[in-house]
């Protein structure tokens, strides 16, 4: 792909972003991803991964002493890597919605749930309380919560966290953003609580043309609900492509082996793990491919130098010499 | 110990509830049956807020039910105190719980927290506890540079690893594990199944184990046990139950997990 | 103190919240470290004067010359003279043994019932933290000075009245740190474990549960220092303190009350003495806490 003078093509475009800490620790290596819009975009990986870290670059609320070092971030053809933060504030819970992992950090315990969904309306638009009254009775009903006059007047602990999640979505989605960021908002749910907010996810997708790009640790709802998957390892994507290719058939070790590691009916009593197990965290920069050390194939070229992304085909790179050819 | 049980454990009929005041129960169990022989796996399922927790708090001791009987190798120990049963059962129930960062003393090296099982028994002298704990260190697939780091320079899974061991030291016959991978990544989360499995083969305990994942519990349990709202409404069988489904709610269940057999 | 951050291969430890706060720990450290220096340099100053009372006093500290009653400050007599014509710098420098032998008393006193009673009230938690806590009411409802008449009423003026008293009412302070820390870390699933192995309630308190809030323990010993300090001074300022033979920054100040638009150095000597040694403690305590503050969140 070239690029593309038309700048909108993308809503959303992130280019080598690095982010560092204040002590020189690299989070985030060389992350670039493209998100068109209407598309449902996983970002996969394990802890430490900097899939958490790019999301908070990304909607500008990294925590203090970690800092973009290089990269752009555009924004529907808009840098927004350095912007002031009253610009972000127009941007953040307007256009750019986000659902945080542990719905009951975020939201205020002291505030009515209706209220709390008000703000968000409140502070981008100028609609009067009547119509504001609507719009979230609306939204709410929406993101499938019953009996929303009542509930509206609930306060956070008195709701369940499949409820709670669902409030945050509806604070997310109020202003019909065109970016939905998810960062995990599944792990702390029970596991058909998980499909039913999966499939809320996919609604929203649908029935708003919201882009959604959606973070997790997890491939089994990553299978469910995205078109395509970035694999992020140590702060590098290893693998992109659509969901299916990956999950069907992934190219680098690092892909094929965390996938190999998911408990299936097939492998019942069996050893799920043939990775070696990570031994150091390592954040300095990076000059050979990071995975070399516990990859089965390993071979000396891994060891020298950095790989490129290499193209399979239709859009499913892998960042792995074996595909050098 | 040679007296003659069936089961390992046996819960017949139990009640427990947190509420203090007798006049406003609200009971966390409810008339809850389970049976568990011995050297079995298992696999105990639920929502959050099911109770599974409080169930493993009722059979290690440390809430005692409103009424009901539990049976721990054929004998009554519900009106034991948690003390009385330690002494009885020579640390014969163990735990492993779901955050790794909290189940150990920070200020204490991995090798000293292995060590102190054995130390509180005061049955070996001091240098044959030491053996006996670095062996337990490689045995839970650790070197032996472990044995002197202290815990927040260790990952979760590796954490998870040692809480195991500390377990196990004991030769406990029953480990009860309260989530023990939930909170760890795919990888790491094999790699601590895998563990589970070999050490299973080798200290041939019998295992509780608590998740409220159906993928993990399939593949590491004999037998599972489904808790809905205080009460098991299935118990049977892993492959069994994953098959065919008695109960409404382990139906849903499984089919929200996405679990199908085409056979 | 020094914390390493990063190992010779510019690693870090694994869990993110360990992480975090070595991010965090450089900044702390610096802060932390400061005010360590400048607490041990104030404390060095009183120290420093008493260690050279021990070799060679200008002046005796009792004898009274009467030819130089309220003589000011100057080259003969530094901090001038008192009532009784006594070089108060001499008397300045004889002053610390005492007021450091009371204040270390009424803290050894405070500190091991606060010991004693936060740690079983934090551990077991239920009747014994509420039965706890109101000892601690009780105690926190007297007045100190009155705790101090009370003292002297019965038993007389001295040394041994004046730390008993005081000792008593610092109980609660070092209760409750104890306790908060014991109640903190009594929830966490190693105390849990320990228990399912047999360990007895003394092992869990002493070898596990103790050393994790040691660091805030020394925290609040050296604020208690500072308190017991200002607190035994204002007694002895009170008349309620050690009898007038003996010696302490409080009783010196108590002694220039008298006459302190006469002769107000008599009474500044003393009161920049005790200043020195509470900000020194103050700054250490701070350092101390700085320190705990980061532990906890590694």
């Amino acid at each position: 792909m070239q690029n593309d003078l038309t700048k909108s093509e993308y809503i959303l475009k992130v280019e080598h972003l690095k982010v560092v800490s204040a002590q020189g620790a690299e989070l985030v290596r060389d992350v670039s991803l493209k998100i068109k819009p209407g598309e449902i975009v996983g970002l996969v990986g394990e802890s430490g991964s900097g899939k958490s870290i790019s999301t908070m670059a990304i909607a500008g609320i990294l925590p203090e002493g970690i800092s973009i070092a290089q990269g752009n971030i555009f924004f529907k053809g808009q840098d927004i890597t350095r912007i002031t933060a009253q610009d972000r504030c127009k941007i953040n819970g307007n256009q750019l919605g986000i659902i945080y992992q542990d719905a009951s950090q975020s939201l205020n315990p002291l505030i009515r749930i209706g209220k709390q969904i008000d703000e968000v309306l409140k502070i981008h638009t100028n609609l009067n309380p009547k119509e504001r009254r609507n719009r979230v009775y609306g939204t709410m009903r929406a993101v499938n919560l019953s009996d929303v006059e009542k509930l509206a007047k609930r306060y956070p602990h008195e709701l369940s966290g499949g409820q709670r999640q669902r409030v945050l979505i509806a604070m997310a989605i109020i202003n019909n953003p065109e970016l939905l960021i998810a960062d995990e908002p599944t792990t702390a749910l029970d596991v058909s609580v998980q499909a039913q907010i999966i499939e809320l996810i996919k609604l929203i997708n649908f029935s708003r043309k919201t882009s959604v790009l959606y973070i997790s640790h997890d491939f089994s709802t990553v299978k469910k609900l995205c078109d395509r998957v970035y694999v992020l390892y140590q702060g590098i994507p290893v693998e992109v492509g659509a969901t299916t290719q990956i999950i069907m058939q992934p190219q680098h070790m690092y892909t094929k082996l965390l996938l190999e590691s998911i408990p299936t009916p097939e492998k019942r009593g069996q050893h799920l793990m043939i990775m070696r197990a990570r031994t150091k965290d390592y954040r300095g920069s990076a000059t050979n491919c990071l995975f070399a050390e516990r990859c089965p194939k390993v071979f000396e070229r891994c060891r020298q130098e950095l790989p490129d992304m290499y193209e399979m085909c239709d859009g499913h790179q892998a960042a792995c010499f074996l595909l050098d050819k | 110990m040679s007296e003659k049980f069936h089961n390992i454990l046996e819960i017949n009929n139990i009640y427990a509830s947190y509420s203090a005041s007798l006049h406003k129960l609200e009971y966390v169990l409810k008339d809850l049956s389970l049976t568990m022989k011995p050297g079995e796996c298992l696999g105990l399922v639920g929502k959050s807020g099911s109770g599974k927790t409080t169930l493993a708090n009722l059979i290690t001791g440390f809430i005692k039910p409103i009424s009901g009987k539990i049976l721990f190798r054929g004998q009554e120990v519900q009106d034991l105190s948690l003390r009385q049963r330690i002494r009885q059962f020579n640390c014969g129930i163990q735990m492993v719980f779901q955050d790794p960062y909290s189940s150990f003393n920070p200020k204490m090296t991995i090798g000293k927290q292995l060590m102190e099982p054995l130390l509180i028994r005061k049955s070996l002298s001091e240098s044959e506890i030491e053996t006996k704990a670095r062996h337990m260190l490689e045995q839970v697939g650790l070197s032996a540079d472990y044995f002197l780091r202290y815990p927040h320079q260790l990952s979760g899974g590796q954490l998870q690893r040692v809480a195991l061991g500390c377990a196990l030291i004991v030769e406990p016959c029953l480990l009860i594990a309260d989530e023990p991978v939930s909170s760890l990544d795919v990888s790491v989360q094999a790699q601590v199944l895998d563990l589970i499995i070999d050490l299973r083969k080798e200290f041939k305990f019998s295992c509780l184990f608590i998740s409220h994942d159906l993928a993990v519990i399939y593949h590491l349990c004999d037998t599972i046990a489904v808790l809905n709202q205080g009460s098991i409404v299935e118990q049977g069988n892993v492959e069994k139950v994953f098959r065919n489904p008695q109960n409404l709610y382990t139906k849903q269940l499984i089919s929200d997990a996405g679990y199908s057999f085409s056979k | 103190m020094r914390f390493k951050r990063k190992d010779k291969n510019n690693q870090i430890s694994f869990a993110p919240d360990v992480q975090r706060a070595y991010y965090r720990a450089s900044s702390i450290n610096k802060g932390a470290k400061i005010q360590f220096r400048i607490g041990f340099v104030l404390l060095a100053i009183p120290l420093v004067l008493f260690l050279i009372n021990i070799f060679y006093r200008p002046y005796d500290t009792t004898s009274m010359n009467m030819s130089e009653r309220f003589v000011t400050p100057d080259s003969k007599h530094w901090f001038g003279t008192d009532n009784y014509g006594r070089d108060i710098f001499t008397r300045v420098m004889s002053g610390l043994p005492l007021t450091i032998i009371i204040s270390i008393g009424i803290n050894l006193i405070g500190c091991s019932s606060g010991l004693l009673i936060g740690a079983l009230s934090g551990y077991y938690g239920g009747t014994v933290d509420y039965w706890g806590n109101r000892i601690s009411d009780a105690l926190l409802s007297i007045p100190a000075i009155l705790m101090g008449m009370l003292f002297v009423a019965t038993f007389g003026n001295g040394i041994w009245q004046v730390i008993v008293a005081l000792g008593i009412m610092f109980i609660p302070s070092y209760m409750r740190v104890i306790r908060s820390g014991f109640l903190e870390y009594r929830q966490r699933n190693f105390v849990k474990r320990l228990q399912l192995l047999g360990a007895s309630s003394g092992r869990i308190i002493w070898r596990h549960l103790f050393p994790q809030i040691r660091t805030r323990l020394m925290s609040a010993i050296a604020l208690g220092f500072a308190n017991a300090i200002l607190a035994e001074s204002s007694l002895s300022f009170l008349g309620l303190g050690v009898p007038p033979s003996q010696i302490t920054w409080g009783r010196m100040l108590k002694d220039a009350q008298g006459f302190l638009f006469q002769a107000p150095w008599s009474a500044i000597a003393p009161g920049l003495m005790i200043v020195t040694l509470v900000l020194g403690s103050f700054f250490i305590s701070n350092g101390l806490k700085q320190i705990s503050q980061q532990r906890s969140l590694a």
